[in-house]
């Protein structure tokens, strides 16, 4: 449920502030946070070319309202949030897509390394899935994220992620003829 | 090899990509410092995306005054080759309700095609409900059964036996019923109502209606409401 603010810059829905945080700079946010931001944005899009220019645009969102997000207790949960939101808009994707080739072209941009045969099949079965399925698969294995936190990500309830994850990894076994392990 | 196998084993390799990434660009500059050329290429872009906007509207509007393409009486329709219009909308197949007492399939006359349709969802309940519009396979699962293993979800969320450690889903252990699959889910807010829509395949459906028990968060199986024949 992305959010476009005047400017056009997308920005995360509900995305409630707990507690406040440790204000942190936004530096130190950045460097922490950024390469498993940019590997769910590659991991959702699929796009080689794309995954950090969602990553930098998410990102670039919760600079303009440091101030705000730097107290929420998880600002990591707000930028991936925007990034899985942008990452399976196919029409989002291919507008950052074409922008991007374009830089890459002219040597001031770079791609993300290709995946192996295997990894390219199951990430390509996990976008294939319903979209909040997808995410919640993502973030799931990625991060090792548990359901609560998941469902802190996306502003869904802990019984929705959980139903997301069963049919997923259901629909997931079955495309890809492997054994489901037990929870 | 097991799912959870394959699935760690893709997610290692998302780790490698970026890593090998983050090496190559090491000679270049900062990894904050592409953040901040990433914001000046776009704020810059911003600026000029502006004045080009301006320009196209002002262009525009005097292309519309001029041609008087607002006129009412100039609008075409857009029809396809064979005279029939376009068909752009989903297929509305019906209401699903849900309330205290139950939920109920108010579906259209006639026979409905499959293709892409929607369903309008209702939840008339006080706290959040969801909806999976469900295909089963009547030869091997009625409709009847299917109810029976619904109905027995309901009595266990009720009774207040939780969801079984480890188990995915928000069953009590039953989990969703074999030659039944999910191929629309929706979540909607309590007194409010969603359309649901989806491609669905020709075949037999169900909707499974969740909702919250006893002031709990968890969605849980409640109804079921059917069956609906897509043709």
């Amino acid at each position: 449920m992305a959010l476009y603010a005047e400017s056009g810059t997308p920005v995360a829905e509900g995305a409630e502030p707990a507690a406040l945080g440790s204000s942190e700079t936004f530096e130190d946010f950045y460097a922490r946070e950024f390469p498993a931001v940019v590997g769910l944005a590659y991991a959702l899009s699929g796009s080689r070319s794309s995954a950090e220019d969602i990553a930098q645009d998410a990102f670039l969102a919760a600079h303009h309202r440091w101030d705000r997000i730097g107290n929420y207790d998880q600002p990591g949960a707000w930028v991936r949030r925007v990034v899985a939101n942008l990452a399976v808009s196919v029409l989002r994707r291919r507008v950052v897509e074409a922008k991007v080739l374009a830089r890459i072209a002219i040597g001031t941009a770079s791609a993300l390394p290709e995946l192996s045969t295997d990894d390219l099949e199951f990430w390509r079965e996990v976008r294939s899935l319903p979209r909040r399925q997808a995410q919640v698969i993502a973030l799931h294995y990625l991060e090792d994220m548990p359901v609560a936190e998941i469902g802190r990500v996306l502003g869904t309830a802990e019984g929705t992620v959980k139903k997301h994850l069963y049919d997923g990894r259901r629909t997931l076994a079955g495309r890809l003829e492997l054994g489901e392990d037990e929870g | 090899m097991t799912l959870d196998t394959r699935a760690r084993r893709a997610a290692q390799g998302i780790h490698r990509a970026v890593a090998v990434m983050e090496m190559s660009t090491s000679r270049e500059p900062s990894r904050l410092m592409r953040f901040e050329r990433y914001r000046d290429h776009k704020q810059r872009n911003r600026r000029l995306g502006a004045v080009a906007l301006a320009a196209a509207l002002t262009i525009a509007t005097v292309v519309i005054v001029r041609t008087g393409a607002l006129d009412p009486g100039r609008a075409t329709v857009p029809v396809a080759p064979d005279g029939q219009a376009e068909p752009i909308a989903p297929t509305g197949i019906g209401t699903v309700t849900l309330s205290a007492n139950g939920c109920t399939l108010d579906a259209l006359d006639g026979p409905l095609a499959a293709g892409l349709v929607a369903l309008s969802a209702v939840n008339g309940t006080d706290g959040v409900a969801a909806f999976d519009v469900a295909r089963f396979h009547p030869e091997e699962l009625t409709y009847e059964r299917f109810a029976a293993h619904i109905e027995r979800e309901r009595r266990h969320a009720e009774a207040g036996k939780p969801v079984v450690d480890g188990a995915y889903g928000p069953f009590t252990g039953l989990g969703f019923p074999k030659y039944a699959g999910v191929l629309i889910h929706e979540e909607v807010r309590r007194g409010r109502s969603a359309t649901m829509t989806g491609t669905v395949y020709p075949g037999t459906y169900a909707i499974v209606c969740y909702r919250t028990f006893d002031g709990s968060t968890e969605l849980r199986p409640f109804a079921l409401a059917g069956p609906l024949e897509l043709e």
